[in-house]
């Protein structure tokens, strides 16, 4: 069978070219004892053994049916069609329209179909799994990928760095955590540093204690030992003069000279062991009192004029009237102001020293400025020579223990020192402050 | 006129000191009060002998002592050094001259005079 046929088949044909075949004889004897049943496909092979789809559809006798198919009005009424009516009722099975066509084009159409479903099929999978990727790719994969950067960026040491997500979800959290742990391990990170630090600068400065020491000794015996090798030399040599009955005076007076210098040179360096020993385990009593600071100042100056005179040196000084009283020990300010004026004209041999006094901020400045040899190493070397001993040139007397007393004595007093020179032959100026305490805030801190 | 001694120490008074320790002796006196003085009095006239107080200003004794035994010209010269420490202290410069001198401070006219004499005859 090459092409659809569709027919009017029956059980009860007048035609017989609707007499069922085998598939109709059995459907419609379906429909006749079982009522209500709908159209039925089916399969089939026709005469020549080709596969066959059919189709059934029962028709029932309706209302319409009934002129050509009810009951005769008398034995053997013809219908228009001039055949006999049969007598049906309405509800009665007459027959089917049956359809055969045949299967091999409809299997190239199911194949087909199928063909079409397949590539449907797969470029659906296709798209899915493409969209898939992309909705695991913006919503997984780069936020991952961003917390995983960020982790190695820390793993490498840069903690500043942070996920930059606010999704809102567990990626929107894990970036928040993330964060908050990256805060955490930056600011332990940061203590960590710091107490590292202080622990380096604690090293340092009992390695700085360590060398102290041994520069302590180095000079406490060469300041002890040079003035004894002098001393025994001197005394050797005279004596072998007197024991010869030669009387050379001037020779006697070097002798003399020598002698006495050398004697207050030991004798001052001890002194200064003693009081630098004292005055940095605490052992100084110092007794504040209100007082001007200007008045101190012309009083050191006054006594060292005579000094300065001797090597031809002027004192210039700048000192307001009406400042403000200082809370300070008398003695102890003395003893610096006096040391720092001293060392001006000690290491000064010619021009002029400038004292001046002046206010800024909550305090005094003191400055004494000369132009003398200046000093001979670098900027950040120069607090060194606060330390106790350290005498940037051992021609000139005196044992270097002087700045590190008036370092003592000012930091006691909530005070600082510090110096300034552009280097050698050109000045040295040194400053202190002092902090102006008024009388209320002065009876508060003393009880 | 003898063998000269170059003197080199910063304080004045032990300037005097040796003058008048040698002052018997025909040794001509160079002094000089810091190491750069030193170096600029060596360029004049070479010395028989270099009396070195280690701790100087400027360029330190020892330093000064470093550059002229690294001198071929003047590394034979012998050198007394003074100091108020013991020899134990130098030990890097005993090492770099094994004839090197050290005497202590404080140190008597004789030792000086031996030490010289001993050196330079």
């Amino acid at each position: 069978m090459r092409t659809m046929v569709m027919k009017q088949t029956s059980l009860e044909y007048r035609n017989p070219e609707n007499a069922p075949d085998e598939f109709e004889a059995k459907m419609l004897t379906q429909f006749k004892t079982t009522s209500g049943i709908e159209p039925t496909w089916g399969e089939d092979v026709d005469k020549e053994g080709n596969k066959t789809i059919r189709y059934i559809l029962p028709l029932y006798i309706k209302e319409d049916c009934l002129p050509c198919h009810g009951k005769p009005a008398y034995e053997g009424e013809l219908d228009i069609t001039g055949y006999e009516k049969e007598g049906y009722e309405i509800g009665e099975l007459r027959g089917a329209i049956s359809i055969a066509a045949p299967a091999s084009h409809l299997d190239a159409i199911i194949k087909t179909n199928s063909l079409i479903l397949l590539i449907i099929g797969v470029v659906t999978t296709i798209s899915v799994i493409f969209l898939t990727y992309l909705l695991i790719r913006k919503f997984i994969r780069i936020p991952l990928s961003h917390t995983v950067a960020a982790t190695k960026v820390i793993a490498k040491g840069d903690l500043t760095k942070r996920v930059d997500i606010k999704s809102g979800d567990e990626f929107g959290e894990l970036a928040e955590s993330f964060n908050t742990m990256a805060q955490s391990i930056e600011e332990k990170t940061r203590e960590l540093e710091k107490t590292t630090h202080n622990l380096e600068i604690a090293n340092e400065e009992l390695r700085g204690l360590d060398k102290v020491k041994d520069n302590i000794i180095r000079d406490v015996s060469h300041e002890l030992k040079s003035p004894l090798a002098q001393l025994r030399l001197a005394l050797e040599l005279w004596g072998e003069g007197i024991k010869d009955g030669k009387k050379d005076k001037d020779k006697e007076e070097l002798f003399d000279g020598i002698i006495k210098d050398n004697i207050n040179r030991l004798n001052k360096t001890i002194e200064s062991i003693l009081e630098l020993t004292s005055l940095e385990f605490g052992r100084e009593d110092y007794d504040k009192e209100s007082l001007q600071l200007r008045d101190l100042v012309i009083q050191v100056i006054k006594s060292s004029t005579l000094l300065a005179r001797e090597k031809g040196l002027t004192i210039k000084s700048v000192l307001p009237e009406k400042l403000p009283n200082v809370t300070v020990d008398k003695q102890g300010i003395n003893r610096v102001v006096t040391n720092l004026v001293d060392n001006a004209i000690k290491y000064t041999d010619k021009g002029e020293i400038l004292v001046s006094l002046q206010q800024k901020n909550s305090g005094l400045e003191f400055l004494v400025k000369d132009s003398g040899i200046g000093i001979n190493i670098p900027q950040e070397h120069h607090y060194k020579l606060f330390d106790r001993f350290y005498q940037e040139n051992v021609a000139t007397p005196g044992t270097g223990i002087g700045l590190s007393i008036c370092k003592t004595i000012l930091e006691a007093h909530g005070g600082k020192i510090w110096v300034e020179s552009d280097g050698k032959d050109k000045g040295t100026t040194f400053r202190f402050t002092l902090p102006i305490i008024n009388e209320k805030e002065s009876s508060v801190a003393d009880s | 006129m003898g063998k000269t001694i170059m003197i080199v120490e910063d304080e004045q008074a032990f300037h005097d000191l040796y003058t008048m320790m040698l002052e018997d002796t025909d040794y001509e006196i160079i002094r000089a009060y810091d190491g750069d003085e030193a170096l600029a009095k060596l360029e004049e006239k070479k010395p028989d002998l270099i009396i070195l107080d280690i701790l100087l200003d400027l360029v330190t004794g020892d330093t000064f002592f470093l550059y002229i035994k690294g001198m071929p010209e003047y590394a034979d010269i012998p050198v007394i050094v003074c100091s108020s420490f013991s020899e134990k202290a130098y030990k890097n410069l005993k090492e770099m001259d094994p004839k090197l001198v050290f005497l202590e401070k404080p140190f008597t006219k004789e030792q000086m005079i031996e030490q010289i004499q001993a050196k330079i005859g």
